[in-house]
């Protein structure tokens, strides 16, 4: 079975990477939201400070919110993903692949530009591995509910802001939790805490979400 | 997970018993029983829109029934143990193709062990793709992208093949091509079931379910 | 426990024909219990130390909370039974709930903002309680904009109840962490939002409130779902002959 998942992985990071407008998506809108508040707010490092927490993880849900919905809209309309619930090997892990080769594109180039947003908002030191280290906990919980979304609503044809009704209320603790954990390693609180919620969420939504999205997806594809 | 040989003599039946089906309160179709084994081709025929892609969904298992169950080798279908999945093949009206990969690598990454490249080749050969391999799914045409698709099947090695008007939208070379094949699987014993609504441009079939009746 | 009877009740025209029974039988009762409560409470009920009348607000503003939660965990149990055994009735059951949840979670917010008013001055608050019903509406409205948005009903029953059941197991990480987000915010007027002790006097017409409120959700329960039941079954003749007498054609 690892070679079908191999297969499956190969297969989408391929598309993923010649679908490139996709790829460039939710870096854009990362970078241009986490930009658009000093902009508008202005230079003063104190309020920058104290809204950053709130501002990466709320620009990495809108970035996810838009890339999300291309995760299996494409594979339905071409019948692909019909082809892989036909198939004889377990669709919650071919499905699991999927989600993580889709965050790899889209989520970890957040990762590594998440560390110069947070220092042109005056964050230094540690705490900007903290904001890494945040992105990283919280962005696999953030795919899995948003892939739970887009199965959910992928036989719609114009779903409109449906996925982001589904979305939002449901990754509100990581998103709480994740903005707390910036602004506690900022004043130098301890951060453990919200990280270990995070790490417990994310094994929560890694583990079951792909058998609730597949299920999705058969109840869909139906 | 339980390996098989396909070639060996292992015999498998498929079975339908009293498939109804209702989409939003219509009817689609009901009462559909059939027994095929090795060999056989099933003929499922009838108008536009009497429901022949719906039957061959619920077949596949990709549509479940209102009521009634298929059987393979005599364990219903949504059973953990069938191994129905193993031994299926389907097309459908959509291709399955993946409009960014060309078509070298649709196929490639097809998930289906493949048979000998000596087969490919001959395959493909016939059906006049060596053109066509490194050209984008999403620029070839229309029958060449349900050749493609073809070609994943007849490279599969499965038992049961379940094609939605396989010879739709192929030139004249590829049907003879196809049919030729279709019929060197049955003999094989291998099982087919297609559907059409053109009479006279199918394989000969042993069974056949119309559904035109009101 | 009689399990044959329990499966009988997944039978629509049994279904249906409890729910028309049982439907005025709900509204009655509840329409008596309102009454005793409000005036219990209203009047009866002697006014708080530090709120003065200002609290009365708490003999809507509870139960209607109550209730709107309760409306939820009766949807993702709909919805768990209905995925499970692929029952009409439980689908009708689940899809019922949705709107009066939502309507209830509404009053809730509504009645919690008028009390908000005399208390802190403004009308809203980011207090946890008032936050998470928030979110409940939301997740009420997620369902019932999925269900509308699939045109296949079958489809739209089994992807909706998936999102009831997901909804059901996150409202109490999505309770607790917005508990935990408040906590750090901590105002002192939260804590008067908090029922710690509260006078028997005071409890009494409350808990005749939730049971009325509750009697009052059943009631509007029943006759919705005999209505989605009547809906999705018209083609089958129990309906028809109910409904068009015995005229109904063959």
């Amino acid at each position: 079975m690892i070679d079908v998942l191999r297969i499956v992985f190969l297969r989408d990071l391929k598309v993923s990477l010649r679908r490139w407008t996709d790829v460039l998506t939710s870096l854009i809108l990362f970078v241009l939201v986490s930009l658009v508040f000093p902009l508008t707010l202005g230079n003063d490092s104190t309020m920058l400070l104290k809204i950053v927490g709130p501002v990466m993880l709320v620009s990495a849900l809108l970035a996810n919110l838009l890339a999300m919905q291309n995760i299996f809209r494409p594979d339905v309309i071409n019948g692909s993903l019909e082809q892989l619930t036909l198939s004889s090997y377990p669709l919650t892990w071919i499905i699991c692949t999927k989600i993580f080769s889709f965050w790899l594109i889209t989520s970890l180039p957040l990762l590594l530009i998440s560390g110069f947003i947070a220092s042109s908002y005056y964050v230094t030191g540690n705490s900007i591995l903290i904001v890494i280290l945040t992105l990283l906990l919280s962005t696999p919980s953030l795919v899995h509910i948003s892939a739970l979304a887009a199965a959910l609503t992928v036989a719609i044809r114009y779903p409109g802001a449906l996925m982001a009704l589904i979305i939002i209320p449901l990754s509100l603790p990581i998103m709480i939790f994740g903005s707390k954990a910036i602004e506690f390693s900022i004043s130098g609180i301890d951060v453990s805490a919200p990280l270990y919620f995070l790490l417990g969420m994310m094994f929560f939504t890694c583990s079951l979400g792909p058998i609730v999205t597949a299920s999705a997806i058969r109840i869909s594809i139906d | 997970m339980k390996q098989e040989d396909r070639r060996s003599v292992t015999h498998h039946n498929l079975q339908s018993n009293f498939l109804e089906l209702y989409r939003s309160d219509h009817l689609i179709f009901s009462n559909i029983s059939f027994e095929l084994s090795e060999g056989q081709h099933l003929l499922i025929s009838g108008a536009n829109g009497t429901g022949k892609t719906s039957l061959l969904r619920v077949i596949c298992g990709l549509t479940i029934p209102t009521d009634g169950t298929v059987m393979w080798d005599e364990l219903a279908t949504n059973n953990v143990d069938c191994t129905y999945h193993h031994h299926l093949a389907y097309l459908g009206h959509k291709n399955a193709l993946i409009s960014e990969l060309t078509a070298k690598e649709n196929l490639e990454y097809s998930l289906d062990r493949h048979r000998s490249v000596m087969s490919t080749n001959r395959i493909l050969e016939a059906f006049d793709l060596n053109k066509y391999l490194d050209q984008y799914a999403e620029k070839l045409s229309n029958g060449q992208m349900r050749k493609v698709a073809l070609t994943r099947i007849l490279l599969s090695d499965k038992t049961l093949w379940i094609l939605d008007e396989p010879l739709a939208n192929i030139d004249p070379p590829g049907k003879q091509f196809l049919l030729t094949e279709m019929q060197a699987h049955l003999e094989r014993g291998g099982m087919l079931i297609t559907t059409s609504n053109v009479n006279n441009e199918t394989l000969k079939s042993n069974l056949e379910i119309n559904l035109d009746n009101p | 426990m009689n399990f044959k009877s329990i499966y009988k009740l997944g039978s629509p025209p049994l279904f249906y024909k409890l729910c028309i029974a049982l439907e005025p039988w709900f509204l009655i009762s509840s329409i008596l219990l309102i009454a005793v409560g409000m005036y219990s409470g209203l009047f009866v009920a002697p006014p708080d130390d530090e709120m003065g009348d200002a609290f009365r607000i708490i003999y809507f503003h509870v139960p209607s909370a109550y209730v709107s939660m309760m409306a939820y965990v009766y949807m993702g149990a709909a919805a768990i039974i209905g995925l499970i055994w692929r029952s009409n009735v439980a689908f009708s059951l689940a899809k019922s709930c949705a709107p009066i949840g939502a309507s209830f979670t509404f009053l809730a917010l509504v009645t919690g903002m008028l009390w908000g008013k005399p208390m802190w001055g403004t009308a809203w608050v980011w207090d946890a309680r008032l936050t998470s019903e928030l979110i409940l509406l939301f997740l009420y409205l997620a369902y019932m904009m999925l269900h509308l948005s699939i045109p296949d009903r079958a489809k739209a029953d089994r992807s909706a109840s998936l999102l009831a059941i997901v909804g059901m197991v996150n409202i109490p990480i999505i309770h607790y962490s917005v508990v935990w987000w408040n906590t750090l915010h901590q105002a002192s007027t939260i804590s008067k939002f908090a029922k710690p002790s509260i006078a028997t006097e005071m409890l009494w017409p409350l808990i005749i409130m939730i049971l009325a409120y509750t009697l009052l959700f059943a009631a509007f329960l029943s006759k919705r779902t005999a209505a989605e039941l009547a809906v999705r079954e018209k083609r089958t003749r129990w309906i028809q002959t109910l409904i068009l007498g015995d005229k109904s054609n063959a």
